[in-house]
């Protein structure tokens, strides 16, 4: 027999759950306990006008939806029935984002907001309460597409490499009316004896260490853009 | 430096992962994702002359539809649906809602346009009592009922929530059976001894009584139900049949003297009442009716509902009229809710609610197109000679040119072929209420569905589940694919095999079991059809095989299959063989089991059946090669043990499916709940709640075998040579996670993201990078690109694969990879549905999006033309210097 | 290469031996059947008693087998089936639990009956599995055993424990933080790379002119190298 199992993988686990039974015994615990009522205000962001109906598009969770709240028109919220003890608040807005406050009651019903901390958690800085939650800023969810711009497409290699030697063409041979220009060439020449001018040779290597400066400066800019 | 370093890279990171590799561009919306919002099963619904349908559901979600086209105005989610409930929704200039618990009630108003809180106040009991609401002017009345006894009414004021005066205790012993009673506008009414009892609530203390014997009736096998209408009305329900009370203020009261079907409303008509009822006629194919009935003149107009689809038990849930032009709003069984349109009898839309409650999902592939079957059917056999065969070439050739001439592209979108990249594929869904769905992938459109009456889902560990598989998938062709879909008799408990084909939605078979099925699983291996044979389990201990030939397969197969099951009790586990299965009978024995006393198993986690490993091993920085341990038997369970010390404890165990031993377990002390397991490659990842610091922690592990492979071909859970090396590390999500899963990928070359759906809408990507457990590099230190830890794990916006459309209620999430080795197909599902398509290490093998063709050709034509002036040019001068 | 196997299993053993907060005893009935059949009988093989639950020291008691049930082995190895194994756990607390486990009986047979049997307690010190497993890198090899050499079982026994799982590790970071912190406030970070490192992105263009002029005219005199750089 080869050594190899192979165990199905079960999808199904029938197993019964009587969550009303435990839900019961959770509200009678909660029953003991005075019931508080969390009390705030959602401030919305300046532009307010681009938003008419942003009330009925936040939601207050507490503890990631354990208790709900709703905004009223004034931007104002009550969550009701939450025993003591401590909780996150979070306010949900699509296009807003705002930082989520924990609240902490404790057994005598007094009230306290501070900033979430999960890393130290024992780190207090204190926030108004009644709540004031203002937005820190519009949820940026896409990353902006680059904008086409004249120098991207000039310092694209494939146009460097059509536009540089075109350049070089045409600025070449100027250089090489310059008389001096023209008596190195020749002192050049007769050095290499070659019979046919050494322009293709002079052009391709200025060419190399040409093109190697652009492209590197090219590389540079793209870098900043990053 | 050191830590110089470690800044920079962590900005770096950033860049890296959450700008760039993540994120949508704001131009790729909507283009391969969708969004379908839905609202539950309607309790209560509300038609006003605004053209807006209130509505009020079972998900605990009150909502506002347009009538015109059924599209949701606006929707707010409400607690809990498991705990809270919606017992009463008033309409008038705002709409109220009554949700609780039992003991907590809130009361809210809600602007009808746009959805707006305008006020909630709450109400509390102290004890659990059955509890009744209703609304008379400006006045919420609360009647909480104790059988035999009393009634306790309480009176609040609408808007404010002031309660006036001292609840009132009316005696009753007349109420007994509160099944039997109901509350119709100011009468609380109760069925009792052939009589209907009923008191007025604002005229207390008095009893009313109607004796049914007086016109015939017993209320033997009698319902009664409210009825609403602007009088105060109950309906008399016997055997299908129907009547309505009607009860004036002075206590006197009416029968109107129509038969009705149970299913009845009122609406007003101009200046009479009139009545709307639905029926099932007789003739005509079974088809259903609506009849308008007068009140006064008991003139009846009968419409046929003109539809092709199935209707199962259509009932009315309100309607408005004016003359004999109706718009009734209709739900059907399987809780899909259609408007239907009078005189003319047809729907005007419909909605498929039941998608608010999927319980399984699967990704289908589809069948490739005749074309490229034509070109496989070129091969199948040679007897054609070489003239046809090469006839037979020209033409597919010929078809395939003429296809790209017409523009593929559109023929592909709306026909059910195979994409080259796998993108367009179906999504096979099993409801709550028995329904299923196949849709596209590409446009989220329903391809077909089927109303299984009388199934329910299995309880699962915290959710209710049905299981769903496909046993042959499309790439066989000539055989179609086929799935099944178990599911439980809501009557007896039975099991139930549906067995269809999931491209056409033809029913293969329907098989009715004898008893419960106990968990249920597909061989790995295909019978000579293609087929891979569902092995179900069922709780008397037999063994059922679809198809029931599939067991000689079981038995070749006898002594390599294994199944695991986590007992009903929830607190223990067993695995089982096959080996002494026969030729004529299957048959599981128990090999192992583990017990974990007082403990409850609260999840699971197993590797994705087809995931595939890439690598098998790591490269450390000195390169020498860390092994995986990749265990594809390895169960991972969570267990959580009441404790008096420290609270609850959640022990993470790993098991291995095939001996049953205990590769590993951890404990953490004072947690709860919310418990997800992932489940990948040689590594796992589970979600806790921490009491302690009440933060949600997340625990990476990972599982080597060290520097040597024990068996580098194949690996055998008998030969335990070594355990593994277990390496974890944990961090903080600074969220509460309803779901979580991982990416997958054709190959398994692309790098893995976690997804994980938040309670507060988003689902969002974590890079199994950043969250590998450092301890792995041992002392030789990381390879390149490795990232220090940070403990709480960074959840930017960019990172949401559903940007600003929040999801809520998340239940699942189901992945398929696509045939693109980058891209991995998501379907989130909960009271929202949404899909898209994730690329872990972006789409590496398609061309970006913004790839410019036109500079392309435009370069090389310019390179060309170039090449050629320069020679021009240089074969000039060099004539030129010639002559010098 | 057993070695390894139980230098890994002691590993567990010793390293987390401490967590346990009661110390206990338990005591493992032994049973075992020699036939593999869907009912099999189980038939007596001995008793464990672990002592302290939380050293994990324990007395194993087995008898040696007899030769009907040496050859009953053997034809189980031969025919590549299952030995299984019945283990009745009596715990401190007075419960009963059965635990079943099974292993290929060729690989028992080919380690000469030296097997394994791995007790895996919870966090409070529960036993949750018996498992009874035989170190190997393969499954069977077909190697033949003497008679001899199954006489008895050579079992060790491990304990194994439910560790406290990871936290996460804040406090290094919030130390890591403060130390960031600190140096920022000292001020400028020192820059201790040498003079190449900081430099690299003016020297290297600076050579590369140079070694491109120098490429352009090979042969020409310095002055001509010059020339052809500054353009």
């Amino acid at each position: 027999m080869l050594g190899k199992e192979l165990l199905l993988v079960p999808l199904l686990l029938p197993i019964f759950i009587n969550s009303i039974i435990a839900t019961n015994e959770s509200n009678e615990e909660i029953e003991i306990h005075r019931l508080y009522t969390i009390e705030g205000k959602v401030y919305p962001p300046d532009v307010l006008f681009s938003r008419p109906n942003w009330q009925a598009n936040t939601r207050i969770i507490v503890n990631g939806g354990e208790y709900i709240g709703f905004v009223k028109e004034d931007g104002s919220f009550v969550i009701h029935n939450i025993p003591s003890g401590s909780y996150i608040l979070e306010v949900l807005n699509s296009e807003y984002t705002y930082e989520p406050v924990r609240v902490e009651i404790n057994t005598k019903g007094k009230f306290r907001a501070r900033k979430v901390n999960h890393v130290q958690t024992s780190l207090v800085i204190q926030l108004p309460y009644p709540l004031k939650l203002k937005p820190i800023g519009r949820t940026k969810y896409f990353q902006i597409r680059e904008q086409w711009r004249i120098t991207d497409f000039l310092f694209s290699p494939m146009v460097l490499m059509m536009v540089l030697p075109l350049v070089f063409l045409m600025v070449l041979p100027k250089m090489l009316n310059d008389p001096e220009t023209r008596k190195e060439l020749e002192q050049v020449q007769s050095l290499t004896k070659f019979e046919m001018p050494e322009m293709t040779d002079l052009v391709s290597n200025f060419l190399a260490g040409q093109g190697q400066h652009q492209t590197k400066k090219t590389s540079k800019s793209s870098k900043k853009r990053q | 430096m050191d830590y110089f370093k470690s800044i920079l890279l962590e900005f770096l990171i950033f860049l890296l992962f959450f700008n760039k590799t993540f994120a949508l561009y704001e131009d790729q919306v909507d283009k391969f994702d969708w969004k379908q919002s839905y609202i539950g099963k309607i309790e209560f619904a509300n038609l006003d002359s605004l053209k807006k349908i209130i509505v009020a559901t079972e998900e605990n979600v009150i909502a506002s539809l347009n009538l015109k086209n059924g599209q949701i105005v606006w929707r707010q989610v409400l607690e809990n649906p498991l705990e809270h409930r919606i017992k009463l929704l008033h309409v008038q200039k705002e709409a109220v809602s009554v949700s609780g618990d039992g003991h907590n009630w809130f009361v809210r108003g809600w602007d009808l346009s746009s959805g707006t809180l305008l006020r909630e106040w709450t109400i509390h009991l102290d004890k659990n009592m059955t509890s009744y609401f209703t609304v008379s002017e400006n006045k919420l009345l609360h009647i909480a009922a104790v059988p035999h006894s009393h009634i306790e009414l309480s009176k609040y004021h609408l808007l404010s929530g002031q309660n006036s005066g001292k609840s009132i205790k009316i005696n009753g012993p007349w109420i007994k059976d509160l099944t039997q009673c109901t509350i119709s506008g100011l009468f609380f009414a109760c069925l009792d001894e052939n009589k209907v009892k009923y008191i007025n609530l604002l005229q207390e203390q008095k009893m009313y009584a109607y004796d049914l014997s007086d016109v015939g009736k017993e209320s033997e096998s009698m319902s009664i139900l409210p009825f609403k209408s602007t009088e105060s009305s109950v309906i008399l329900v016997k055997n299908d049949n129907a009547k309505v009370l009607r009860l004036n203020p002075d206590g006197s009261f009416y029968l109107l003297p129509y038969e009705v079907s149970p299913s009845v409303v009122s609406a007003t008509n101009g200046e009479q009442n009139i009545l709307l009822h639905i029926s099932q006629m007789v003739e005509n194919n079974g088809k259903y009716q609506i009849t308008n009935l007068d009140t006064l003149t008991g003139e009846e107009i009968v419409f046929t509902i003109e539809t092709n689809k199935e209707f199962w038990q259509p009932n009315i849930l309100c309607a408005i009229c004016k003359g004999t032009a109706c718009r009734v709003l209709v739900q059907t069984l399987d809780n899909s809710l259609s408007v239907i349109q009078l005189p003319s009898g047809k729907i005007v839309w419909t909605r498929e609610e039941a998608l608010s409650q999927i319980v399984a999902t699967e990704f289908v592939e589809l069948p490739v197109s005749p074309l490229d079957a034509s070109i496989e059917h070129e091969f199948d056999i040679g007897s054609g000679g070489v003239i046809d065969m090469f006839k037979k070439r020209i033409t597919s050739q010929f078809n395939q040119l003429k296809l790209l001439m017409s523009g593929s592209q559109t023929t592909t979108n709306t026909t059910l072929w195979r994409d080259d990249f796998g993108l367009h594929k179906l999504i096979v869904l099993v409801t709550k209420v028995g329904k299923l769905f196949v849709l596209d992938t590409l446009t989220g459109n329903i391809v077909w569905s089927k109303y299984l009456p009388n199934t329910s889902p299995f309880d699962g560990l915290n959710n209710q589940i049905a299981a769903l598989f496909v046993q042959r998938t499309a790439r066989h062709h000539p055989l179609s694919p086929q799935c099944i879909v178990l599911m439980k008799s809501s009557i007896s408990g039975n099991g139930i095999v549906y067995i269809f084909d999931p491209i056409t939605g033809n029913v293969v078979n329907v098989k009715y079991l004898s008893s419960p099925i106990q968990q249920a699983m597909l061989m790995p291996q295909e019978t000579e059809n293609f087929l891979k044979p569902l092995i179900i389990f069922t709780t008397e201990g037999l063994v059922e095989l679809v198809p029931e030939s599939a067991i000689m397969d079981l038995y070749s197969y006898r002594h390599v299959l294994f199944m695991f099951n986590i007992n009903k009790d929830r607190k223990s586990i067993s695995g089982y063989s096959f080996r002494h299965s026969t030729e004529k009978e299957a048959k599981a024995t128990l090999k192992w089991n583990v017990d974990f006393g007082p403990s409850e198993v609260v999840s699971y986690g197993i590797r994705p059946a087809s995931e595939i490993v890439h690598s098998q091993g790591r490269v450390l920085g000195d390169r020498s090669v860390l092994y995986k341990y990749v265990n594809p038997n390895l169960i991972a369970l969570s267990t959580l043990t009441d404790d008096p010390l420290h609270k609850n404890v959640h022990t993470f165990y790993l098991i291995d499916g095939v001996s049953g031993l205990v590769i590993y377990s951890a404990c953490h002390k004072r947690t709860r709940e919310p418990i997800h397991i992932i489940h990948s490659e040689n590594w796992l990842v589970y979600t806790y709640f921490n009491e302690r610091f009440r933060r949600t922690e997340v625990v990476a592990l990972e599982l080597y075998e060290g520097s040597f492979q024990s068996n580098s071909t194949h690996f055998s859970s008998h030969a335990i040579s070594q355990l593994p090396h277990v390496e974890s590390q944990a961090y903080i999500l600074p969220a509460v996670a309803s779901a979580a899963t991982v990416t997958l990928t054709e190959r398994g070359i692309t790098s893995k993201h976690l997804l994980f759906a938040l309670t507060n809408g988003a689902v969002t990507q974590v890079p199994w990078m950043i969250m590998e457990p450092r301890g792995a590099f041992g002392p030789s230190g990381p390879e390149e690109g490795f990232i220090p830890y940070v403990p709480e794990l960074p959840l930017p916006p960019e990172a949401n694969i559903n940007y600003n459309q929040s999801l809520l209620r998340v239940r699942g999430i189901s992945v398929s990879p696509a045939r693109l080795e980058s891209t991995c197909l998501v379907l989130v599902h909960g009271l929202d549905l949404f899909y898209t398509r994730v690329a872990p290490s972006k789409t590496f093998d398609l061309l970006k999006e913004d790839f410019d063709h036109g500079l392309i050709v435009m370069v090389l034509v310019g390179l060309t033309i170039a090449s050629f002036v320069t020679k021009y040019l240089a074969s000039q001068k060099a004539v030129r210097q010639m002559w010098k | 290469m057993y070695n390894t196997v139980f230098l890994t299993l002691l590993t567990f053993n010793v390293v987390y031996s401490s967590n346990l907060e009661y110390d206990g005893w338990a005591t493992l009935t032994l049973q075992h059947a020699l036939e593999d059949v869907a009912n099999p009988v189980y038939t007596d093989r001995g008793n464990i008693s672990i002592l302290s639950l939380r050293t994990g020291s324990h007395n194993i008691n087995q008898e040696p087998l007899s030769p009907s049930d040496i050859t009953k082995i053997k034809e189980l190895s031969a025919s590549n089936k299952f030995y299984q194994l019945k283990s009745t756990v009596l715990a401190a607390d007075g419960t009963v639990t059965i635990f079943y486990s099974s292993v290929k009986a060729c690989m028992l047979a080919e380690s000469e009956l030296n097997d394994i049997l791995s007790v895996s307690l919870d966090y409070v010190g529960r036993i949750i599995a018996v498992t009874l497993a035989v170190a190997s890198t393969t499954t069977c090899e077909g190697a033949v055993v003497p008679s001899s050499n199954l006489k008895e079982f050579r079992t060790t026994v491990f304990v194994r424990y439910t560790d406290i799982g990871p936290s996460p590790d804040t406090a290094s970071y919030i130390q890591k933080l403060e130390r960031e912190r600190e140096a920022k406030e000292k001020g400028e970070l020192k820059d201790n790379r040498s003079f190449l490192a900081k430099y690299w992105m003016y020297i290297l263009p600076v050579v590369i002119i140079m070694v491109l002029s120098s490429a352009t005219n090979p042969d020409a005199a310095a002055g001509g190298g010059g020339n052809g750089g500054g353009r």
